[in-house]
């Protein structure tokens, strides 16, 4: 039966991909939680304690990159990243078909490239400490291949099909 | 740098986002022009975004939406209608005085816009208002909020150009008021000639004034926390956006109740997003940036541009006529990002003062968010309106002069931006 | 030329630091006949510190000049000379670092750079909004300093409560009180226009800053000899002329901020040197580290 294996790959596929979605939701809403408490400890320290928080600025910056690689994905999920699509919406089908498959093929190459290349960014980050609390920078430096790895995965989930079906394109507003 | 430049153009109309177009253009030109690794697109990535200044966006984001979610916008027209409901033409000026409101508290203008929208149109087209030239007033309001403080804009220009955001923020207040007058006589001139909405007003009420001021009184903590603690010098801008999103949210879930604890999440993930957009371009844009650096474009502008004149004003002009055509087909940070370290340093060498110039910068491209083709403002008061792009952007002319005018005065009154912080700071 | 080496760092052109990477280039293409020369981005151009550095390591630059700092992370050995008051003058240092100019480099090697120069950032004092006349002066005040652990603990142990904040931010946090003052060199005090904000100028001479100069030692051996030779050469000539330059323009410098008001005091190092004491012991944990304090203060 392959018909029937198929749909339970895809259905295995769409199980796993609310499950990985529903973590990256979560662990942002922490981030961004960290942050903010990370900064309000930092001006209590300051006013109250008369002692400043050297790692707190640090950790709250690293939190942020976590926070903004994974926010790119989560806002492909929505399709709020901010495109142009008047001009090409009035092309014949054809030229669309095109121009979303050349989109979908270089926006591909370069996420890759950028995963690719942060590898070699992850392995020295794993020799450099951080300046304030001395932890790896691997552990900032780890939020690229994530999170672009995840941007990816989103964008392929939302470009692909407007390869065959370049008119129900439609951009949400993002409000 | 004609294939990065050429190859963006094509991918920006194309359909791909931003944030790719400017990735993939970078990375062809590095490709085809350099031996230099690829992992520098990662290195750049990362450095556009590991700032501690920046954290200031997702802050201001994610305090903008809880106090629109938390009912601020409603408050806000109240307070408005009581205000200005009197004078001919009433609901535009409401609209703008909203807009101005909810521009002291949010950081970017497409959210402001949906909010004012969502709220007034139905009112407006039951009373005869021409809608269409409702939404560009009302999207012309939600601009305001690139230049009146909090503003993302600017703190990314501030970064960009080396300078304190507490001064770029107050440089700001003055030429956003400016824009915020001359809307209102704009459109209180075009309400006179207008039979369906001439006559549309209500009754000044002093007591109804009072009850919608301290309704919204509340809502307007978040500004005085902002520019208070800067100023003050109790907080940075960081540390600011920071005890703002607290502020809203004692505000909201305290102050309000119209917030639960269960809307957190909802909210909070969409301020995740929209930051993420916002800050991945800075990310991608610095790939871009590197690029054109190393291929010394930055000189070679320089060059040009001192060679065609010596003349501080003429070279003013110039960068208005560059920024206002960059601003019609492109979004605002990416504009700042690309542009600014170049004209950054020409505009210092011709004895223009940063905050000035960042200023004039900022009020640039929040008219461009008003100017069709790409002008994200009036995209989305036209989506919330039910119409089209095109019908709107017909009438984009009346608010679009307004900016113009106010954009002159910015320009060739350094007093205008100049003048507040230098009394506060 | 036949070998264009791009470097980067983020002093502003025609900063102390940049004119000695001007003369750096200027003896290099004088040194090999125009075959090589260095193209120099300025201004953080191509990307902050850590990414200068690490663009060396990855080969998307070639040569960095950073704060040592900022290169300590990676040479660890090179934390000494984050170290307050290890040489009493500009000259003192050049003169250290040029007789022990083989364990430096050698400590380079062993993270994967090669040390092409040691340029002088300046002497850093103190600039404040209240004047600082002793070290008394100075407890509880809110001082800015980089973010770098040894900085960081030097300041707590004049009592003084440190604040690592972004260098952009200094000139508003001063204004507005954020934080009292903060430690920098007189260049800075200048170029940054911070007299306007914290008028009162103390000649502590707390930390005698220096900015390698590094290039990828994979990349630096790849090269012909002779390149290598006028590199080096070159580096050390320039070095000496720029670290010269640096001492000629402190007096009048000075001049011009007394000219403009500041208020410039001269507090008793002798407390600041006592106080600084103990983080030689406690901020120097590696034997590498030792051995190159030991060569430097002996
Ligand atoms: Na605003
Ligand atoms: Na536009």
């Amino acid at each position: 039966m392959p018909s029937g294996t198929s749909s339970d790959v895809i259905r295995f596929l769409k199980g796993a991909l609310a499950i990985l979605r529903r973590l990256i939701d979560g662990i942002a809403l922490l981030l961004l939680a960290y942050m903010a408490g990370a900064i309000l400890m930092q001006i209590i320290g300051r006013y109250f304690f008369n002692y400043s928080i050297a790692w707190s600025e640090e950790t709250a910056t690293f939190a942020q990159v976590w926070l903004t690689l994974l926010g790119a994905g989560i806002a492909m999920r929505y399709n709020q990243h901010v495109g142009v699509d008047v001009l090409i919406r009035k092309a014949p089908l054809p030229v669309q078909r095109l121009c979303n498959a050349a989109g979908l093929g270089l926006g591909v190459w370069f996420l890759a490239v950028v995963v690719v290349g942060s590898l070699s960014m992850v392995s020295i980050g794993m020799i450099v400490k951080s300046p304030a609390l001395r932890i790896p920078m691997a552990w900032p430096y780890m939020a690229l291949p994530v999170g672009f790895g995840y941007f990816l995965i989103e964008f392929a989930i939302t470009f692909a099909p407007k390869i065959l079906r370049p008119e129900t394109d439609k951009t949400e507003v993002p409000a | 740098m004609i294939v990065a430049g050429g190859g963006f153009l094509l991918l920006l109309v194309s359909g791909v986002p931003i944030v790719l177009a400017l990735g993939i253009a970078a990375l062809v030109a590095i490709e085809l022009t350099t031996t230099v690794p690829l992992s520098i697109v990662a290195q750049r990535v990362y450095g556009g975004i590991s700032s501690f200044t920046l954290m200031a966006i997702p802050f201001f984001v994610a305090s903008g939406l809880l106090m629109e979610a938390g009912g601020i916008a409603r408050r806000f027209v109240n307070l408005a209608s009581a205000l200005v409901g009197w004078i001919t033409g009433s609901l535009y000026l409401v609209a703008i005085v909203t807009g101005t409101g909810l521009a002291a508290i949010s950081g970017s203008g497409s959210a402001d816009t949906a909010a004012i929208s969502a709220v007034m149109t139905p009112e407006m087209r039951k009373r005869r208002y021409d809608i269409d030239l409702a939404s560009a007033v009302i999207a012309a309001s939600g601009s305001l909020a690139s230049i009146i403080p909090p503003s993302i804009v600017m703190i990314v220009i501030a970064i960009t150009s080396n300078q304190s955001i507490g001064a770029m923020f107050l440089g700001g207040i003055v030429p956003g008021l400016l824009v915020v007058a001359g809307l209102m006589s704009g459109c209180w001139l075009h309400a006179r000639q207008d039979a369906a909405v001439q006559q549309d007003r209500e009754d000044f009420s002093f007591d109804k004034l009072v009850k919608a001021f301290i309704a919204a009184l509340p809502g307007m903590l978040v500004p005085v926390v902002i520019i208070g603690g800067i100023i003050g010098g109790i907080f940075t801008a960081t540390e600011a956006a920071c005890v703002a999103l607290f502020t809203t949210l004692i505000v909201t879930m305290g102050i309000y109740r119209e917030l639960k604890p269960s809307d957190l999440p909802r909210i909070c993930l969409k301020a995740i997003s929209l930051s993420a957009t916002v800050l991945i371009i800075i990310a991608t844009a610095s790939v871009f940036t590197w690029f054109i650096a190393t291929q010394g474009l930055p000189a070679l502008l320089r060059d040009w541009l001192t060679g065609l004149t010596d003349s501080p004003f003429v070279f003013l002009l110039i960068v208005n006529i560059l920024l206002l055509i960059v601003g019609m087909f492109m979004e605002s940070i990416s504009a700042v990002l690309i542009l600014l370290p170049i004209l950054q340093p020409i505009a210092q060498s011709y004895g223009i003062d940063p905050v000035q110039f960042g200023v004039i910068t900022a009020l640039n491209l929040s008219i461009g968010l008003i100017t069709p083709p790409y002008g994200i403002c009036l995209y989305v008061a036209a989506t919330v309106a039910g119409r089209r792009i095109e019908q709107v952007s017909r009438k984009v002319w009346l608010p679009l002069i307004c900016m113009l005018v106010a954009l002159m005065l910015v320009t060739f009154v350094p007093a205008v931006s100049l003048w507040l912080p230098s009394v506060l700071m | 030329a036949d070998y264009v080496f791009k470097a980067a760092h983020t002093n502003a052109a025609g900063e102390v630091q940049d004119m000695g990477l001007q003369k750096m280039k200027e003896l290099l293409e004088a040194k090999t006949d125009g075959a090589a020369t260095i193209e120099i981005y300025a201004g953080g151009q191509l990307g902050d510190e850590q990414q200068t550095v690490e663009g060396v390591m990855m080969g998307t630059v070639d040569i960095a000049m950073t704060s040592n700092a900022m290169l300590s992370n990676y040479v660890e050995d090179y934390k000494v000379f984050d170290l307050p008051f290890l040489f009493p003058s500009i000259p003192a240092l050049g003169e250290k670092v040029d007789a022990n100019w083989e364990l430096m480099e050698s400590d380079a090697n062993e993270a994967g750079f090669e040390l092409l120069a040691v340029f002088s950032s300046g002497i850093r004092h103190l600039m404040t909004a209240e004047p600082v006349n002793s070290i008394a002066d100075l407890e509880g005040m809110k001082i800015r300093t980089m973010q770098n652990p040894v900085h960081v603990s030097a300041f707590r142990a004049y009592n003084a409560n440190p604040t690592p904040m972004s260098y952009s931010e200094l000139y508003g946090a001063m204004q507005s009180g954020v934080v009292d003052g903060a430690e920098g060199a007189s260049t800075g005090y200048d170029g940054m226009k911070f007299y306007e904000v914290a008028p009162n100028f103390a000649l502590v001479g707390w930390l005698n800053m220096t900015a390698p100069i590094t290039m990828q030692k994979g990349k630096f051996d790849a090269l012909p000899a002779d390149i290598q030779t006028a590199l080096l050469e070159s580096g050390a000539e320039a070095a000496t002329w720029q670290r010269q330059y640096v001492v000629d323009q402190e007096e009048p410098l000075l001049a011009s901020f007394r000219e403009k008001g500041v208020n410039i005091t001269t507090p008793d190092t002798a407390p600041f040197i006592e106080a600084s004491k103990p983080l030689y012991a406690s901020e120097l944990t590696t034997d590498g580290q030792k051995k190159l304090f030991e060569a430097l203060t002996n």
